[in-house]
């Protein structure tokens, strides 16, 4: 079910792969756009390699501070970068995602993918096993509904 | 998005089983009595009404008894929520991308402008 809790956005960036790999892979420049849009990055540890890290804050407009802390599992321009997000260091799991990078001649596709563990599917997970999310069916029923 | 506290947490939780859901897909159709939701399931009635119960107290059905049967009936807009946090993660998203493109363009502009190349 897991397809179905899957948020994929793809984007066409007019730079060569190398240009585009360079920001993930290069710790001084993922910081610098990771976002969101006026939040900043707090690094704490950042080691961009398969089997690497990196713990941060991101702190909001507003000064509150979102810890997070990635766990990369592959992490090469090739096959792209597979990692989990944690909320705060050693946290509950918000999703696992994946990034893979196209090379078009020049341009790069990128491709996000991100199956997401909502806090409170977290929470909801404890008490009711595993919890899927049908977005398919959500897709039908707001179409009912009106919602579209 | 104005979420009153645990709206989130309920509406999840009730999505989370697949009774439930298949409940909502029926419901999806048109209202339906009880009995008729309940045909398909291999379940005692009282473990079926807790289902439905659930849905209720998430806010995504109501029922209406009128004599013997009791009548489900999706509520138009619950979803709202689901789909809202679901759009939220899509801008983040979407902005972070942006922020990439702006930054590798911007990169690439300058060794650009380095190396004395022209545009």
């Amino acid at each position: 079910m897991t397809e179905n809790r899957t948020m994929i956005i793809e984007r066409e960036i007019a730079a060569p792969v190398a240009a585009v790999w360079a920001a993930w892979s290069d710790p001084k420049a993922l910081p610098q756009w990771w976002g969101p849009d006026g939040f900043s990055c707090r690094t704490s540890r950042i080691d961009l390699r398969a089997g690497g890290e990196w713990v941060f804050d991101m702190i909001g407009p507003d000064g509150t501070v979102y810890p997070n802390h990635h766990l990369y599992h592959r992490f090469d321009p090739e096959g792209g970068i597979d990692y989990t997000l944690l909320w705060g260091e050693n946290g509950p799991k918000h999703a696992d995602a994946t990034a893979r990078f196209a090379d078009l001649g020049g341009r790069t596709k990128v491709t996000l993918s991100m199956v997401f563990i909502t806090a409170e599917e977290y929470q909801t997970a404890k008490g009711f096993g595993a919890v899927e999310l049908g977005l398919q069916t959500l897709g039908k029923l707001a179409a009912f509904i009106g919602a579209d | 998005m104005n979420l009153s506290p645990g709206q989130l947490d309920h509406l999840f939780q009730a999505l989370g089983d697949p009774t439930r859901r298949a409940i909502l897909e029926r419901l999806a159709r048109g209202p339906a009595a009880v009995s008729e939701l309940a045909a398909p399931f291999d379940m005692a009635l009282p473990s079926f009404m807790g289902h439905v119960r659930r849905l209720e107290e998430a806010g995504l059905v109501t029922s209406d008894k009128a004599g013997r049967v009791r009548t489900v009936t999706l509520v138009p807009g619950a979803f709202t929520p689901v789909r809202s946090w679901l759009d939220e993660q899509r801008a983040i998203w979407e902005g972070r991308l942006d922020r990439l493109d702006d930054y590798v363009t911007r990169l690439m502009k300058e060794r650009g402008d380095g190396s004395g190349s022209q545009d």
